[in-house]
């Protein structure tokens, strides 16, 4: 009896400590570290989150270092902020509890913006507008968004990006399959277990160029995404100098040239809709103002 | 804004909840069934008098035991379409855990069974048992008693190795879990709703097992 009461106690323990672990209190997490700029200052070390694998944004190269868009974009604000860098990758669907638990101090890491989102992170402004486009095999009967539109139709995203808040309105009928990594995601395409995955038109051509043949993109954008930098909520100094510092690094042209070594062409920031999109996304997203709701 | 903790959550999706704990029971199930008819196979071919089979034993306990179960959930998932064949994902989870899991039932069944004193066989051949009756009647029930406990721990190891085949999307708990984080950004409060299920699951489990080993061995315990 007395061993079967201690088994319990510690079994209740466990879960006690678990509980207390995530902060049983209903509070916002604004406030709970309000001197992240002053820290950074202070430390001259800047954590910055990101994900690795997800080209030209971020990856890593065979000697270990990253290295990409967002890469050299991180390395900029620690040079104005006479920090040194620290990157902590994580995955996609990481990056929003390294800022919640401010594991780090900014997140560069292809961040769109999504209103859900943003009532759980702040942002900058966005430093970059890129478009995402359905990717099927090139032997897929698919060739619009609309015929995508069915209950045969299963589409792959990775966990983290706004696929699930963004589809499920456009695409009622399909099926949503999601994976760890974006990865993971495009195995599944390449070996046929889900019908569609969904990514920037760079990350689509690289994929397309790294098999050849194999894949089709369905040429009718279904979003802009809206790329800033991640921080947490509640030092506004911290949010304001970011703000600021992206949109100088915008307006002397640093952002469109890094844009282009990394991308190759194009613009960063586009200011006209691609046809058609305005309407899908007013059609599609659950937030904001396009929606209308 | 978002807060870190929202027990409200768990009743808006406690469907989902529900399935995904649903699915990790059967997904665990089936695997540790598997796991069984895979390791006592291993078994019997390591243990083969016959040195080519003996060996394809040895080399398949060894190779799974020193190799990570998401390796084959990858593996199965993927892999074998480039071969034609396509199984559901709950197919491929089970069948790789499965594999796996029989690596260590297999060691598991051989070290019980070598605990089971030589006398004793040959105390049942003295008594004129045939060598099926020796297994049914004398080594069986000794190699259960000594095996029961580990077999126990390979349950728990299994149920709780089901967690993987969210990376090949079966709607398992932790997949539930992660897609309720993915729309919430409440992970903590998913992850921990996760861990206090799963340890309920396995406490009920070690329960049970208890219970069977206090039933069934409990007055030859320490007997072997």
């Amino acid at each position: 009896m007395g061993r079967r009461l201690a088994s319990w106690l510690t079994v209740a323990a466990v879960v006690a400590a678990l509980l207390a672990a995530t902060n049983l209190g209903p509070g916002p997490v604004s406030g709970q570290n309000e001197e992240i700029f002053a820290k950074v200052l202070r430390t001259h070390v800047l954590t910055v989150g990101t994900i690795s694998g997800n080209p030209p944004w971020s990856i890593t190269k065979p000697n270990g270092e990253l290295d990409g868009y967002d890469i050299a974009i991180a390395k900029l604000i620690a040079a104005d902020l006479n920090a040194k860098v620290n990157f902590v990758v994580t995955s996609g669907a990481g990056r929003i509890p390294a800022l919640q638990t401010h594991k780090v101090d900014i997140v560069i890491a292809e961040l769109n913006y999504t209103g859900p989102r943003a009532l759980a992170v702040a942002y900058t402004r966005p430093y970059s507008n890129p478009v995402s486009y359905f990717l099927v095999r090139a032997s897929s009967p698919y060739r619009t968004i609309a015929s995508l539109n069915s209950a045969q139709v299963t589409l792959g995203y990775a966990l983290g990006g706004n696929e699930a808040q963004i589809w499920p309105p456009l695409l009622p009928n399909a099926k949503l399959q999601a994976f760890t990594t974006v990865a993971d995601a495009e195995q599944a395409l390449l070996s046929g277990r889900v019908t569609a995955t969904g990514e920037p038109d760079i990350l689509n051509r690289q994929l397309m160029a790294a098999h050849p043949g194999q894949l089709r993109q369905i040429e009718q954008p279904y979003v802009k995404g809206y790329v800033g930098i991640g921080l947490p909520y509640g030092d506004f100094d911290w949010w304001l100098w970011l703000d600021r510092w992206v949109a100088y690094f915008i307006y002397t042209g640093q952002n469109q040239k890094l844009w282009t070594q990394y991308m190759g062409g194009g613009s960063a920031l586009i200011s006209r809709e691609p046809d058609g999109l305005r309407e899908r996304a007013a059609a599609a997203l659950p937030w904001g103002p396009l929606s209308g709701r | 804004m978002v807060s870190l903790f929202d027990p409200a959550l768990f009743w808006r999706y406690r469907h989902a909840i529900a399935a995904g704990a649903a699915a990790t029971l059967a997904l665990g199930a089936c695997s540790v069934l598997a796991s069984f008819a895979f390791g006592l196979a291993g078994w019997r071919l390591k243990t083969s008098r016959h040195r080519p089979f003996a060996w394809f034993g040895n080399a398949y306990v060894e190779a799974l035991r020193n190799t990570p179960d998401l390796l084959y959930i990858y593996g199965l998932y993927f892999g074998l379409t480039g071969v034609g064949i396509r199984f559901s994902a709950f197919t491929c989870a089970v069948l790789a855990l499965g594999i796996q899991g029989g690596a260590y039932v297999a060691e598991i069944i051989r070290g019980a069974f070598t605990a089971v004193s030589n006398e004793q066989r040959a105390a049942a051949r003295a008594l004129s048992l045939r060598p099926w009756q020796s297994l049914v009647h004398v080594e069986l029930p000794q190699m259960l008693r000594v095996a029961f406990p580990a077999l126990g721990n390979q349950v728990i190891s299994t149920l709780l190795g089901t967690a993987l085949a969210s990376v090949i999307a079966v709607p398992e708990l932790t997949y539930q879990s992660q897609i309720i984080g993915d729309s919430t950004y409440q992970y903590f409060s998913v992850f921990a709703m996760d861990a206090v299920i799963y340890l309920l699951l396995v406490q009920i489990l070690t329960r049970v097992f208890h219970l069977i080993d206090h039933l069934w061995f409990g007055k030859w315990r320490g007997t072997v």
